[in-house]
């Protein structure tokens, strides 16, 4: 196995037991980059200068007997939304042409300071606002769409070009694209995770979450990136930053864990492989001494209306002044998304806010 | 006004008004009045009092009873 394949909670390991130096796991990424990276197109830009240089700085701490943190010299994507220090955040459009990020977005630091190497940033759908992300090639069939908005990260964790990456999901987009390319995607609970530097889509609805090849790896990075961040005002005061562990226990016990299988919404209209996946999945849980129990979800007729009534005016809110000044620079699908955007009322706007109370009012029955 | 008859010309007249100048107006036309006519659905609430999650915060009211462990899938 090459370093490039590796888990990142191997990788980590492997990093602190010494059997691995963070130059050699960048230097097999990279060479994974070059080979792979001309037909997939995952990346925006790959920082290649700054990442053997954090890579070399690691290395000569991990020498010292001295670590970062749990991801001390792993190298990470990170989607261009999110903002690196000194680094543009092109959000994929043409619109953010000469932008340079002031200053790192809080999961940057995060990541910073638990020891991970910034590697690049990834391509996202245009202003993460579409599901196919068009620039970039499925990891696995050069034919199929890399899904999106988050399409870069997912298919750079499939590819082994990032041992780990982050996306963010407004309505799917960090799921979908895990989906379609293999891949562990999350999408925490609202709040959880700070936006502060995140370009936004939608306020209301706005995550930012791992991408990884495991599932215990997705938990080795929500660990470092949860916590309160007064500068994000959705963020949750609970739990304090660094102060849950979400990797799952070393006995795998769930005995006590009740599951919630959604009975409605959620195995509508599925394919029906997936279905059996899931199927398998919930099988394995039980085995794990875990107790499913079906769930109906109220209120789902008046999901997609209420997703679609917050974030068409907000991103329309948001893009308004370039819509106005620079609407050549966006691409045809999104600038209409938005203008369409501009033509929602308050009153639509306002039942969905008053539909968001009831839906979560109303809980799992 | 009528979900369905919102017009190419409508569509850029309200465009206008707010300062820009929509450079589709029958693409744009289209996609509102699907937009339109989706969120239309939310009309057939009863909201009574309830205000809109305008200060929403995740963790309010999401906690499991004590002693309990509970997931979703």
């Amino acid at each position: 196995m090459q370093p490039y394949e590796l888990s990142l909670a191997a990788a980590a390991a492997q990093i602190r037991t010494g059997q691995l130096s963070p130059v050699e796991l960048l230097d097999s990424v990279l060479r994974r980059i070059e080979q792979v990276e001309p037909r997939l197109n995952a990346y925006v830009e790959v920082a290649t200068t700054q990442a053997r240089q954090a890579a070399r700085e690691a290395e000569h701490e991990a020498a010292q007997g001295r670590y970062r943190g749990p991801l001390h010299g792993v190298p990470a994507a990170l989607k261009d939304l999110i903002d690196v220090s000194g680094s543009p955040t092109t959000a994929s459009s043409r619109v953010r042409a000469g932008h340079r990020a002031a200053a790192d977005s809080t999961v940057a630091a995060r990541l910073r300071a638990a020891g991970a190497i910034l590697l690049g940033k990834t391509h996202t759908h245009e202003f993460a606002y579409g599901l196919t992300t068009p620039q970039t090639n499925n990891a696995w069939d050069h034919g199929k769409v890399a899904g999106g908005s988050s399409g870069g990260s997912a298919v750079a964790v499939a590819a082994g070009t990032a041992t780990f990456a982050l996306g963010t999901d407004t309505g799917g987009s960090i799921r979908v694209p895990a989906a379609l390319n293999g891949v562990v995607g999350l999408k925490p609970t609202y709040g959880l995770v700070p936006r502060h530097g995140v370009t936004s889509l939608s306020w209301s609805l706005d995550h930012v979450g791992p991408i990884t090849r495991t599932v215990e790896d997705a938990a080795l990075v929500l660990t470092v990136l949860a916590g309160h961040d007064a500068r994000d005002p959705a963020s949750s005061t609970d739990p304090p930053p660094g102060t849950v562990d979400y990797r799952p226990d070393a006995d795998s016990d769930l005995t006590g864990v009740r599951v919630g299988v959604p009975r409605d919404y959620y195995v509508d209209h599925v394919d029906p492989q997936v279905a059996t996946a899931v199927r398998r999945a919930i099988g394995q849980l039980e085995e794990l001494g875990a107790r499913p129990v079906a769930v109906g979800i109220p209120m789902s007729r008046y999901f997609q209306a209420t997703l679609w009534a917050l974030v068409a005016p907000e991103a329309a809110a948001y893009h308004e002044h370039t819509l106005r000044t620079v609407p050549e620079l966006y691409q045809a699908d999104v600038r209409v998304l938005l203008e369409a955007g501009t033509l929602m009322g308050a009153g639509d706007y306002l039942r969905a806010q008053r539909a968001r109370t009831l839906i979560r009012g109303s809980g799992p029955a | 006004m009528s979900f369905a008859e919102l017009t190419p010309p409508e569509a850029a007249r309200w465009a206008r008004a707010p300062g820009w100048t929509c450079r589709a107006p029958r693409p744009v036309a289209a996609t509102a009045d699907q937009l339109l006519s989706l969120v239309a659905v939310l009309r057939e609430l009863d909201f009574g009092e309830t205000p809109p999650a305008a200060a929403y915060r995740a963790q309010e009211g999401t906690q499991s009873p004590e002693g309990t462990r509970d997931a979703a899938l």
